[in-house]
């Protein structure tokens, strides 16, 4: 599949699923043909389900000490796939740098923007740059709201050019950026990074940046509920005008 | 209502306690455990649900992740399908996030299950064929949480065949 052109698909094996439906279609007229199973199918299916059920959390349970761990450090969380979450450690889990060296397998990296991920070290560890000059925030220095974020940025130097942010765009037209609460125009790089242009002699700014919901995105989420409304109610009217027919062949 | 009719409802109500009753299980026995294993996208749907949570406790939509995925605007959220966590989010708001996570499972496995009988009842009107059709598409999704997106979509599945096949044979 990797040479058609299902590749762009994450995984296009994922669609190989279908077989799970196929199979489950297979075993019913399979255990429907069989005689002794004509009657006792259905408890028996059922027996053997709850048997699967109990069997494999038992399973679960008792393996849970021995194959799995509370992940305690952000290693561990980058280490997933023998790791338990609990509400002690959930936060932490929310807040790990991805990029960290220690993670063997960064899972937001298929989820990025295609140009960006070239760049994801980067911009995940919150390098701001202009001309040569690089640094990493932290995250203090980071304020989020509601689809906008603040970079408070620090002894930058004094020369003038474009300032980097690590910050990923896709439709530039869809964002505002303000430098020192003045709306400044953006750019962007190959990586998909924002950009602005910095003037002579500011070292200490404020750059927010904010998403603006495009106006069809507001169109057709309002035309998709209206849709999902009317489908309720032309099924709710079908049904009612078809409850005679249901009646009879009932 | 008449006696036939009285029937159906009937048994349709001890089926779904028996999917009710079985979603339980598989659940319950989690929620006592108190741990969810964070396996490969664990941190990254995880992820997704706090900010679509932050935003939603303030009555906004969203499209960029601003809170988490480390602030950097990712935009997953213009692209990956969030109507189905909703309910997770409802729960989140007065529940752990581990408990959240484990009774939204199992609702939308109590909800998928039935959707899969469903269908198969309305391809066959054979009620023993739809229960071990649900169980045998079912097996697939039970113990395995970290797979949520594949017991959404394998169950559905089913029902948009049958109005498939169901629009192909008219």
């Amino acid at each position: 599949m990797q040479n058609t052109s299902l590749r762009i698909i994450q995984f296009p094996w994922r669609l190989l699923a279908i077989i799970i439906v196929l199979l489950s279609v297979c075993a019913v007229f399979t255990l429907d043909n069989i005689r002794i199973l004509k009657v006792w199918g259905v408890v028996l299916v059922t027996i053997a389900s709850v048997t699967a059920v109990v069997v494999s959390e038992q399973n679960f349970i008792s393996n849970e000490k021995s194959m799995y761990h509370i992940a305690r450090s952000d290693k561990d969380m980058a280490d997933s796939w023998d790791k338990l979450i609990n509400s002690s450690n959930y936060n932490k889990m929310l807040s790990i740098n991805q990029t960290a060296d220690t993670n063997k397998y960064f899972t937001y990296n298929d989820y990025n923007k295609k140009s960006a991920r070239e760049n994801d070290v980067s911009i995940f560890n919150h390098e701001v740059s202009i001309g040569s000059y690089r640094k990493s925030i932290s995250n203090k220095n980071i304020e989020s709201g509601y689809q906008e974020v603040t970079y408070k940025l620090r002894e930058l130097p004094s020369d003038s050019g474009k300032l980097t942010l690590p910050f990923v765009i896709y439709d530039k037209n869809n964002y505002n950026v303000y430098l020192n609460s003045r709306k400044v125009e953006l750019y962007e790089n190959k990586y998909s990074q924002l950009q602005i242009y910095k003037d002579k002699n500011l070292q200490n700014i404020d750059v927010k940046v904010k998403y603006i919901v495009p106006m069809k995105y507001k169109i057709a989420s309002t035309v998709s509920l209206v849709v999902v409304g009317i489908c309720i109610l032309l099924l709710l009217y079908i049904r009612y005008k078809n409850r005679g027919i249901l009646y009879v062949r009932q | 209502m008449s006696d036939s009719k009285w029937k159906n409802v009937r048994i349709n109500i001890l089926i779904m306690l028996f999917f009710g009753i079985f979603s339980f299980l598989l659940t319950f026995v989690f929620i006592k455990l108190g741990t969810i294993v964070l396996s490969a996208d664990g941190s990254f749907h995880f992820s997704r649900i706090e900010e679509l949570y932050d935003n939603f406790r303030n009555g906004k939509l969203t499209f960029i992740a601003s809170h988490t995925f480390s602030s950097t605007g990712v935009g997953t959220f213009l692209f990956y399908p969030s109507v189905l966590l909703y309910p997770w989010i409802i729960l989140r708001l007065i529940l752990s996030p581990v408990t959240s996570f484990y009774v939204w499972y199992g609702l939308m496995l109590f909800v998928t299950m039935y959707i899969a009988y469903y269908s198969m009842w309305l391809f066959e009107k054979d009620r023993v064929r739809a229960i071990i059709y649900n169980f045998s598409i079912s097996y697939t999704s039970w113990n395995s949480p970290s797979r949520s997106g594949r017991i959404l979509s394998i169950h559905v599945c089913t029902f948009i065949l049958y109005r498939f096949i169901l629009l192909l044979s008219r």
